[in-house]
């Protein structure tokens, strides 16, 4: 068995982090300024975080949300209004759609995320260090949509769309870069998907483990669904939420499965015993050849200095697992 | 004790209100250490004497202090009950930030909160009933994190006798209305049940009028449990927000409404008609005895010009449905503690 830990989503943004936005904002920081600290913030965020971690990803400093700005990059679609993320105290700009979906040409907010990445890979606190591009799921992004068009009467046409449009050459484009596409699915859950099949959803999807990887968290997910996914992708599973996954293992592991144990609470700021969380993994790590080790979602609702003690967690969870 | 008699459709606000300007920059100064403890006291005292005179200008009948001392409604609670602790903010969206409180000890009842705020409020304000506003105990839980308690339940639980002990202190200082904010009960579907309890349980024994706010929240999971607020008088809820649309789910409702009339995160000023049109649609459902007239929500997301505004031709739109109500013969109703 081999053991990996991953940041997931993104990680919270520090002061001087959040300042130079509302100075960005208020027309007070130029682009190229901003720029400057988007880099020296965010290096100085995950460079503390690296040395725990075998998987990055950038960080999200440069998205508002799991669907923002990333939605900019397909036509067809415009910035809607706030609403709740699931039943979190977080907000989204939800997804307007007004026309047939569509991955833009030269996707410029992707460009730009990848093109930090590339910058903070140079330094040498990410030698060795993969990186994973968190974007919306095919479900996530239908389930928050609101329709505007006759181009989609049903919402299992939008997620078709969303998979064959955009999704597919995102993870071709995404891998010509060397990247790990994460995609952030919690709806992927038997009361949220209603009238869309997640598995016609999932069969036009490309990729492999190596180069998807699917995270479902919050409310509990079909078995079938990650037995299915779990033999093509990468799969994360939130056993912060549903700790019972771990009962029934042979009901949802595919073939060969690598699984992402979100074992880590990103949404209490209890620190998690590291000993007894290694302990619960044992059955899982003795079922699996690949293992990785993370937060259930994204760090982004823990205050900062807890979110660096959280990754410093998962570095002794997997030391201990492995042992 | 006397019993009050108000105009009809009584006209309050749900709590906060725009800081001054001068203020926000006396509090900034003061966390500078530029000014003294007792210079920046002196500005919340003027900032609360003048804002009260303005909702009292506007017309309105029943006002409250703008919250001009409280920067957030749960941190300001968080910061006073012991056995929270900061680790610093959390960005709620875009890059907007919310210092959540965490949970690391069993939570204490630290002595009066709000009755320094009450007794200043009663001082300056001419009106004979004032609103006092508390956060409830299900909101400071669902916007904390819980580091110590077995279960959110327990912890809501411990919230609830803290702010029954907070409730009691501002009756005994003679407070007669006080509004629970709880905008998160609907957050949960499956904690509302417990929810309701415990809120009963929070406003349990109170010689006071108690009011309970809810907004931007899912009112279907909230109506079937109205009767069951044993405690409660009236519900102060946000309909401008929603163009008025959900009004015939108020039929049969059994307690008092304080009817959201004025979107408090749109700064175009709604005209009177337009409010007088909307108590019209209400009327259709509630009793006139049984409503009283405020905005959706706290105001202190708009500018203070837009706030003020707001309020007068909230009062004026009442003033037209007032007259109406005259030519049947109704022109008051008394404050009653309990419905
Ligand atoms: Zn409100």
């Amino acid at each position: 068995m081999q053991a990996f830990t991953s940041l997931t989503g993104g990680f919270p943004r520090t002061r001087s982090y959040a300042d130079a936005v509302r100075r960005r904002e208020k027309g007070k920081l130029g682009v190229d300024e901003f720029w400057d600290t988007v880099v020296r913030e965010t290096k100085r965020s995950l460079a503390r975080t690296a040395r725990y971690l075998d998987y990055l990803t950038d960080g999200m400093y440069l998205c508002d949300d799991i669907f923002n700005p990333f939605i900019k990059d397909i036509e067809g679609v415009k910035r809607g209004w706030l609403v709740r993320f699931y039943d979190n105290n977080f907000f989204v700009r939800n997804p307007i759609v007004r026309g047939k979906i569509r991955l833009r040409p030269s996707p410029s907010t992707v460009d730009e995320r990848i093109r930090l990445i590339k910058v903070l890979s140079k330094d040498n606190a990410f030698k060795g260090k993969s990186f994973r591009l968190p974007v919306p799921g095919p479900l996530t992004f239908t389930d928050f949509s609101v329709v505007e068009t006759i181009d989609y009467s049903d919402n299992a046409q939008l997620a078709a769309d969303y998979v064959k449009n955009v999704l597919n050459p995102l993870i071709d484009y995404v891998r010509g870069k060397g990247l790990v596409i994460e995609i952030h699915e919690p709806s992927l859950s038997t009361t949220l998907t209603g009238n869309v099949d997640w598995q016609e959803v999932y069969s036009n999807l490309v990729g492999d483990k190596e180069s998807v990887h699917i995270i479902q968290y919050f409310n509990q997910p079909p078995l079938d669904a990650l037995r299915t996914l779990s033999s093509r992708f990468t799969i994360g599973v939130d056993l912060v939420e549903n700790p019972g996954l771990l009962d029934n293992l042979d009901e949802w592991l595919g073939e060969k499965p690598v699984i992402q144990a979100g074992v880590v609470d990103a949404r209490n700021t209890r620190l998690e015993d590291p000993g007894e969380t290694a302990r619960r993994l044992k059955r899982l790590s003795d079922k699996v050849d690949v293992i990785i080790i993370s937060s259930n979602t994204t760090l982004e609702f823990l205050p900062e200095t807890v979110a660096h003690r959280k990754t410093r967690l998962l570095a002794r969870i997997k030391n201990k697992l492995v042992r | 004790m006397v019993d009050y008699v108000l105009p009809s459709l009584p006209t309050s606000v749900i709590g906060s209100y725009p800081r001054p300007t001068w203020l926000r920059r006396m509090i900034k100064y003061y966390r500078m250490g530029r000014i003294t403890e007792d210079a920046v006291q002196e500005a919340y005292d003027d900032a609360v004497t003048t804002i009260v005179r303005e909702q009292e200008l506007a017309g309105v009948d029943i006002p409250a202090d703008g919250e001009q001392r409280r920067d957030e409604m749960v941190e300001y609670f968080a910061h006073q009950i012991k056995g929270f602790k900061f680790y610093g903010p959390v960005r709620v969206w875009g890059n907007n930030y919310f210092n959540k409180p965490a949970v690391v000890a069993k939570l204490e009842y630290p002595g009066p909160m709000t009755v320094e705020e009450y007794l200043f409020l009663r001082q300056v304000s001419t009106r004979p009933i004032v609103k006092v506003t508390i956060t409830g105990p299900y909101t400071i839980a669902d916007w904390s994190f819980n580091e110590y308690y077995p279960s959110k339940e327990d912890l809501v639980k411990e919230l609830s006798n803290i702010i029954n002990q907070e409730l009691h202190a501002l009756v005994d200082h003679g407070a007669q209305f006080i509004q629970i904010d709880e905008p998160a009960l609907t957050t949960h579907p499956d904690e509302v049940e417990w929810a309701v309890d415990l809120i009963n349980r929070t406003a349990k024994g109170i010689d006071a009028k108690i009011g309970l706010h809810v907004c931007y929240s899912n009112y279907d999971l909230l109506f079937p449990y109205i009767d069951e607020f044993s405690e409660i008088s009236q519900f102060a809820l946000e309909f401008a927000n929603r163009g008025f649309s959900d009004l015939h789910k108020l039929k049969g409702f059994s307690k008092e409404l304080g009817f959201g009339v004025i979107d408090v995160h749109n700064r175009r000023v709604e005209s009177p008609e337009e409010v007088a049109r909307a108590i019209r649609k209400a009327m259709k459902y509630i009793e006139p005895e049984m409503l009283y007239i405020n905005p959706d929500c706290g105001l202190k997301l708009q500018p203070r010009s837009v706030a003020r505004r707001k309020l007068e031709n909230m009062v004026r739109g009442v003033l037209m449905v007032r007259e109406e109500l005259v030519k049947r013969g109704i022109r008051s109703i008394p404050f009653r503690k309990r419905v």
